[in-house]
């Protein structure tokens, strides 16, 4: 496996996907934006003239911006783990018709490096990106209340200062946070590479990745009703979030040995989608 | 001379049709082999499994080694093009050959942006998504011909090609560039590469029907103009094709001794195309396997 390899077909793939990818987390991103430039407004148009509504309008402008900043960082989960259920089932499969597979094996990518990417753009790139954007999202509002600070008349060194030592610090917790529920959910994206290559070999419903990981899933869950221990990893896959307590500065709550049992699965997960995707077809 | 490719008994069966019926083929290094077939005969398939992308039972060898060994692995040795376009729709011009570049250890970049400027494809910028399928197919074309490989395996490489390019393909580019080099190439237009083979393979049903050397092939196949008072005599050799030829009709011979044929009329060049169309036509030839 040769990191130059991965390195630069991540770099292609991410400049490639751009579009499809940074839509949604820019309009979440404009969101705060325009409301924390309304609000500047208000404020400013509230202090000079004194207008009792605008007045309403920026104390519910202020509720609505926190509100919101409050939940892009779930908002932006969310939209990263549809956006995963999509690329990885549908990454080792082939995309619009086109043998996408025999692309990167005449450029030369091994099958290996050809999974490392993705689990590299899964597990590191897409949750560093994320994690930019919840930090900047978040910096939104201390922005905004500068602002406000500002045209209010009040002294704003202190909030300066303290928007500047905090920012980095929560940028690299974001990171770390999204970081980790990658390293938790590693098992499923091992799960859904696998189903990837599977389904290429597929007929009928099983031709279809998507429609394969869900059948897979349910079975999956089906059978953790009569096997206690995979009902219970199932269970703590689901309820023990490591995003959540991560965010809430509180590592400690994340189950360790699970974790570690996780990274575990989800590696040999990996190597099995790399010896499936290695595997001719039919 | 080492063989660059080498299979006995090879097999390949899609539940219960052969798609390979034990093929036993050699072909030896620097050779062109045009491999001709009727669809569904196992062009593709054979193709496939000697570029590892199809599990094919039986002995095979590809440049002295049975890429079964290595499922997956690429082999910068050899070049495989299909006839549909593999390059992803999101990526431009320029990002493949970066991908190239930086990942292909036998990849001149040079050389495919001089063959991407005579195939016309200037703009590097372009997202190859909206491109014409002949475009994708120059643009194939132009990176297989940058890469430094011992063994090219083509599989109708130029479907959607507009002629003169076509004929700008095979002739200027791939004589230069097959020097050296040993070339299979599935094709149904075999009159493009009618100068440029050296050994020729008909697969019929799963199973090598002929292989056999273009000189050889030139000297067994032989047309004869007949005039109409011995069409008679002539159908009665059982020629494998008959066509008109300046108002009369050319008989396609196969192991004629010189003097019948020179009873018959006076001889014409045989055509390549006519050859491939009789065999594909009457694939079982006696005696054509050596």
């Amino acid at each position: 496996m040769n990191p130059a390899h991965i390195e630069i077909a991540i770099r292609k793939e991410c400049a490639a996907r751009r579009r499809k990818w940074g839509t949604v987390p820019l309009v979440l991103c404009l969101l705060p934006a325009v409301l924390a430039s309304l609000l500047i407004l208000a404020t400013v148009v509230t202090r000079l003239a004194g207008v009792p509504f605008t007045a309403h309008f920026a104390t519910l402008g202020f509720h609505l911006l926190d509100k919101v900043v409050r939940e892009s960082a779930w908002v932006l989960n969310v939209w990263l783990q549809i956006l995963l259920v999509f690329y990885l089932t549908r990454s080792l499969h082939g995309e619009s018709g086109r043998d996408e597979a025999l692309f990167w094996q005449s450029v030369g990518l091994d099958p290996s490096e050809i999974v490392a990417v993705r689990a590299v753009l899964s597990t590191v790139v897409l949750p560093l990106a994320v994690g930019i954007l919840a930090t900047v999202v978040a910096a939104s509002l201390g922005l905004v209340d500068l602002a406000g600070l500002l045209v209010s008349g009040r002294p704003v060194l202190a909030s300066a200062a303290s928007l500047l030592v905090e920012t980095p610090p929560l940028a690299f917790l974001s990171f770390a946070a999204f970081f980790l529920q990658a390293l938790w959910l590693l098992p499923v994206y091992g799960y859904l590479l696998v189903v990837s290559c599977l389904a290429r070999r597929g007929r009928g419903p099983g031709g279809h990745p998507l429609l394969l990981a869900l059948l897979g899933w349910l079975g999956l869950t089906i059978l953790g009703g009569l096997v206690a221990p995979l009902g219970r990893w199932l269970s703590l896959l689901s309820q023990d979030d490591p995003l959540e307590a991560a965010l809430r500065f509180a590592p400690h709550e994340i189950h360790a040995p699970m974790l570690l049992f996780n990274v575990v699965l989800g590696l040999g997960l990996l190597i099995l989608a790399a010896w499936f995707h290695a595997r001719p077809e039919r | 001379m080492n063989d660059a490719l080498h299979t006995a008994a090879l097999r390949k069966d899609y539940g219960p049709l052969h798609a390979l019926d034990g093929i036993d083929l050699t072909v030896p290094e620097g050779a062109f082999l045009l491999l001709v077939g009727r669809n569904g005969a196992g062009k593709t398939t054979l193709l496939r499994a000697l570029a590892g992308l199809v599990r094919a039972h039986g002995t095979l060898l590809v440049l002295g080694e049975d890429p079964r060994r290595r499922p997956g692995r690429p082999n910068p040795r050899l070049v495989y093009r299909s006839e549909r376009s593999t390059l992803p729709a999101r990526f431009r011009v320029r990002d493949v050959l970066d991908l190239y570049t930086r990942i292909h250890p036998r990849f001149d970049r040079a050389r495919a942006e001089q063959h991407l400027k005579q195939a016309g494809v200037t703009a590097l910028d372009l997202r190859l998504g909206p491109l014409s399928q002949g475009t994708l197919a120059r643009i194939e074309a132009a990176l297989l011909l940058a890469v430094d490989a011992e063994l090219v395996l083509l599989d109708e490489p130029l479907a959607g090609l507009d002629p003169v390019y076509r004929d700008l393909f095979w002739r200027e580019f791939l004589v230069t560039y097959a020097e050296g080099r040993t070339v299979v190439v599935v094709t149904h237009r075999p009159e493009d590469v009618a100068g440029l083979f050296t050994h020729l393979a008909v697969l019929d049903s799963g199973r090598l029907v002929a292989f056999e050397e273009a000189d050889r092939l030139r000297c067994r196949y032989r047309s004869v103009l007949v005039p109409p008072e011995r069409a008679a005599e002539a159908r009665a050799l059982q020629p494998l094709a008959v066509r008109p030829h300046w108002g009369r009709d050319a008989f396609l011979f196969r192991d004629l001794p010189e003097e019948t044929l020179a009873r018959l009329g006076e001889g014409v060049p045989t055509e390549f195309p006519d050859v491939v169309r009789a065999l594909l036509s009457s694939p079982s030839p006696t005696g054509v396997l050596p």
